[in-house]
Order: C-alpha cells, then structure tokens, then sequence
C-alpha cells in the first residue's frame, strides 16, 4: 500500500539525469519536424536577387534572374527604426555644437600635447604595443599624434598642413531637426549648455586620465545624411550583429585627440539594413529645417559654442519610450561588456564584424557620445578598431590623409600603397562605419575585414 | 544561376535542419525561422567567404542565424514573446517535454549556450566562437543555465 502511494506520487516526477537532458532536449526538438519548405531554394535565390538589386554593391554577386519578389525579413516592426531616426535628427541638431566641441578639444590639446596620452604605437617588432600610455612629445615632432592606430611603419601618412577644419570641407549638418521626446534624454545632456563642462576637462584627457577628451576629439562630426535612404524593408533582419563579447577598459588599444584632423567620410548609400540602416535613416521630415553649412574651424565652432542652438521639442507622439540609456555628458565614452548591450545604449542594433575572425577576440567595446560604436579587435599582435555611427559622419579623422587612396565599392582603402592598408571607411543604409588597422593589411584583407561587418 | 542554386541545395541540405532548430530555439516560431534561414543562406552567398572546413562553415552560418534571431528579438521586444509550441501528444516521452518547455522557458542568453551544447553537441570553445564571447563567459552561462534547469525541473518538479 505504501509502495502504491509512493508509485502515485513518483508519477509524473522528473527523474532524468542531467546528463540526459542534453538527449531529451534534441528528442524533443527534432520531433518538432522543422522540415525545410521545399521552396526555399527559390526563396533564398529570389532573396539574394533582390537584396543584390538593392544594394548593388561590392562583395556581391548579381545572380541571373532571380527577380522574384520574396520577402525576407524585411518589415521589421518600426520602433528601432522611428527610434533611430529621432536620435539620427537629434544629432544632426547638436551636429554644430558637437563639432564644436571636437575642435576646442583639439586645439585644448595641441596645447597640452607634452602630457602623456594613451595611444597606440609601434612597438618594439613587427607589431604594435596594443596598450600603452606613452607621454608624447610636442605633437609636431616625433609621432605625429594622431589616432590610435597608426601603421606600423610601412605605411607613411601624409600629414596633413591644414588644421582640423580644412580637412573637412564644408560639412554640412541639417539644420533644424524635430526631436521626439523620447530621445530628449538622451539629447538634452548633450546641449551646447553641457558641453562647456565637458570641453572643459579635455585637458586632463589629454594627458590620458579622462575619456573626455578622447571622445571630444575623436568624435564623429556629421554630414548631412545622403539622401534619406530609409525604406520599409531592408535586407532583412540582415546581419549578425551581437557577435562578441569583450571587456573594455584596460585593453584599451584606441585613443586619440588629435591634432590634426582631416576627413573625408567616403559616401555612398547602401544595403539600408534594419540593424543600422532602416533604423538610423533620417527621413526626409526630420531633415526638413533648413541646412547650415559648419565649417569647423576653431574661430567658428567657439562662435557657435558661445551661441548654442536652442533645443527643440515636438510634441510626443511616439510612445516608444526610446532606449534608457541616458548620455552622461561628462562621461562621453561608454565602455560596454558586451556588444549586446549597443543597442540599449545606441537606440538601435549596430552592424558589427560578424562572426569575429578566428584567433582574434574583442578587447574593448565603447560608445561615444551615445551615438558612435567602437570596438576594438585583436589578436594579440595586431589591432583593428571599428566604428560606426548612424549617418555619415567621419570616424576617422585620418581619412584623407594617407598617399594611397582607393575607391572599391563602396568602401575608400587609404594607406601606404595598396599592400598597406590602414583604413577602410565606407557608409551603408544610413550609417557610416570606418575600419582602422594599427599593421596594414592588403587590400583583400581590408576587403575581407570590412566585408565581415554584417 | 545553377552553381549557385547547387550551392544553396548542398548548404540548406546540410545546415538547414541545424540552422532552422537554432532560429526555433530562439524565435518558438517556425515562419520567423524560415525567414532567419532564408536571409541566412542569403548572407551567406553574399559572403563569398571560403571556410577552411565544414565545421567552420557551420559555425559562421549558426552566428549569422544567431544574430539575425536576437535582431529579430529585439524588433519584437515590443509585442511580447511566442509561446513555445506545445509538444502535446507527439507521442515524446514526457521528461523530453519537460526539458525542452524548461530550456524554452529561459532568459535568451542561456537559452542559446544551452542549445549549442544540447543539440548542437558544440563545445564551449565553439559556442564561444558562434557567439562571439569569451569562453569563460560561456562557462559561466552554462553552469548558471544548468542549475536553473535544475531548479526547474529537480527542485521545483517538473509537472506532467
């Protein structure tokens, strides 16, 4: 009887081992028969078909025919996207004040360019020091100092004469742009009211104790948006994205304030992905004020630091409360553990290198501004820094100046000569990416590595 | 057009099942995984990439999947999760049902790990290169993932 009791309340107990979970578990999915539908084949051709059409861009193959219409996981639901244009707009509000801020942290630290700073430099060998704080001397004599990653060597930088406005040519920011509520937060600590503060601690960045600066003077300056390429259906959930996980902090292999700055932000429009694309495009209605044309000449932007736009706000109709992260504008550089935690702090999901080639891992993964992702990659030996902002904005002030420039696709490789590749810098559906290499790289590899961002 | 349809057939033939399960154990929805497959072996022609190997092959296509299903999950974040299809008279043994609804019922990021290395027999090594993060870290997610399937299914008892 106590025996039957025992049967009873055993019954429907879970007994298995943990060993067997790993068993049961696949028994259980595999008698969910996921067949593959038999049309696949022909959706994936159409698919590609289509997604050639619409990038037609390198690194693709147009395959015959195949003009079939198939969806592919292109109607993403609209809240990233409506999202990401906000803070797109917003930042195109804030683009004057930001270069500003960019330009007064350089010449902050031009003059304070005898402090150490954080930077990568050619180490003792074929590679780089991946991190080390190495005081740097006048900024016109020995390295000059510029990015982080510099070319080891073999790929020579013309340096440009011209002070960090001349390099940019007439940058052109929109004007007035609406911004949604749901991104104020996010916005507001940046105004021109708060920058103040945080241009005022450029020179203890400059001497490597502070993010401040570093972001200050790497941070991106935005151009007017190409075109407004937002679209309804993408490439498709296209791309992997979360694909590392790294620690950032004392790895650090990126730094930077520069003193000299030019840019040239490569543009063309592309493959307008969810990730990055639908969702950073700045639809023509947040473009609509009119365009002011920047240039970031220290005499200009301290003008426009004096007189700060003041801030806009529509009335809410988006209920999205928007990402939570709420920019700290004293503290511009946001280190992340993990690259899933962009898209909270983002807005939107940014394209990353995906899968991170073998061998190497993701050593740091910072956001600046609220608005620029930087990872870092390496290997042990080599470094690779990336960034991507939404909209085209020039993440590498080294961009132009290099000997060697080429245009392949949509991707500019810049460096030594076409076995030295230092930078590659491209923009794509709304976003501008850019792809550093402290140890030049030939072109296939740079290929290959901006290739990886999906 | 017929290399490339060949292409496509020997992949969906051979990592079509393996893709599909993964963007199910994500998504718990079989148009959401064929989408993922399909935009999958899309990136996947478009990469043109050469792979030193077929589990190296397999591996870049599960992180594409994987990736693709977590952007798909956060596009969705905003209409509430899909409710796992049941696996009800299906004639399984009713501790697979178990196990499954419990592995189904955890946070994505042990979801995922707990996948890989049930189904996928993936080695943390592996898993850590499909999923970009370190392998301590993977470790850690499938240690803490494991003692919350125990506590479901041990602890608190599974019920059926």
């Amino acid at each position: 009887m106590k025996d039957e009791k025992m049967e009873v309340e055993n019954r429907g107990m879970f007994s298995a081992a943990p060993e067997d979970w790993g068993a049961l578990y696949s028994q259980a999915l595999d008698s969910l028969e996921m067949d593959i539908p038999l049309d696949m084949t022909d959706r994936i051709l159409a698919g590609l078909g289509d997604a050639e059409q619409e990038n037609g861009e390198f690194l693709s193959e147009v395959p015959a025919g195949s003009t079939e219409k198939t969806p592919v996981l292109r109607d993403l639901p609209g809240g990233l996207a409506r999202r990401g244009k906000v803070i797109t707009a917003a930042f195109g509000k804030y683009a004057a004040s930001i270069a500003a801020c960019f330009v007064l942290a350089v010449g902050v630290f031009t003059m304070n360019s005898e402090a150490g700073q954080q930077i990568l430099r050619p180490g003792s060998g074929d590679g780089m020091s991946l991190t080390s704080e190495i005081p740097v001397k006048a900024a016109s004599e020995a390295v000059p100092a510029d990015r982080g990653i510099r070319p080891a060597g073999s790929s020579e930088r013309k340096i440009p004469e011209q002070d960090s406005a001349d390099g940019n040519s007439d940058v052109t920011v929109p004007g007035e742009a609406s911004v949604k509520p749901d991104t104020v937060d996010r916005t507001e600590t940046a105004t021109p009211q708060s920058e103040p503060k945080a241009v005022s601690e450029a020179p203890d960045a400059a001497q490597g104790n502070s993010d401040a600066a570093e972001a200050l003077s790497d941070a991106p300056v935005p151009l007017a948006q190409p075109g407004g390429t937002a679209r309804t259906g993408g490439t498709g959930a296209s791309s992997g994205n979360t694909s590392s996980d790294g620690t950032a902090g004392t790895g650090r292999v990126i730094s930077s304030a520069p003193p000299v700055q030019s840019s040239a932000g490569s543009s063309s429009e592309s493959d307008p992905s969810p990730e990055s694309g639908d969702i950073s495009s700045v639809s023509p209605e947040t473009e609509s004020g009119p365009s002011e044309e920047v240039r970031t000449g220290i005499q200009d932007e301290r003008e426009n630091l004096q007189t700060p736009e003041p801030q806009q706000q529509t009335e809410a109709s988006d209920p999205d409360p928007g990402p939570s992260y709420v920019f700290d504008s004293t503290r511009p550089v946001k280190e992340l553990d993990e690259t899933d935690q962009l898209p909270e702090v983002m807005g939107y999901q940014p394209k990353l290198v995906s899968p991170v080639p073998e061998g190497w891992t993701v050593s740091s993964i910072e956001v600046i501004w609220g608005i620029t992702a930087q990872i870092t990659y390496t290997n042990g030996d080599d470094a690779v820094l990336y960034r991507t902002s939404a909209g085209a904005s020039i993440l590498n002030s080294e961009s132009g100046s290099y000997e060697y420039r080429k245009q392949h696709g949509i991707y500019t490789l810049e460096g030594g000569s076409e076995d030295q590749i230092s930078l590659v810098t491209w923009t794509a559906g709304g976003s501008s990416f850019s792809m550093t290499f402290n140890k030049p790289v030939g072109e296939p590899q740079a290929l290959e590595w901006a290739g990886s961002v999906v | 057009m017929d290399t490339q349809r060949r292409k496509t057939e020997e992949a969906l033939q051979r990592y079509g099942k393996a893709i599909m399960h993964l963007a199910w154990s994500y998504l718990h929805n079989r148009a959401d995984a064929e989408d993922v497959l399909q935009e999958t072996m899309i990136r996947y022609l478009q990469s043109r990439k050469t792979f030193e190997d077929e589990n190296h092959e397999k591996a870049w296509l599960l992180t594409v999947a994987a990736n693709l299903c977590k952007n798909m999950l956060r596009s969705r974040s905003h209409e509430g999760g899909e409710i796992p299809e049941s696996l009800e008279g299906k004639g399984i043994p009713e501790e697979a049902i178990a196990v499954y609804e419990a592995v189904c019922s955890l946070p994505e990021k042990y979801r995922e790990v707990i996948h890989l290395f049930y189904y996928e027999d993936a080695s943390v090594a592996e898993i850590s290169g499909i999923l970009g993060k370190k392998e301590s870290t993977i470790r850690s997610l499938l240690k803490r993932a494991r003692a919350m399937l125990e506590k479901m299914l041990v602890d608190e008892g599974a019920a059926f």
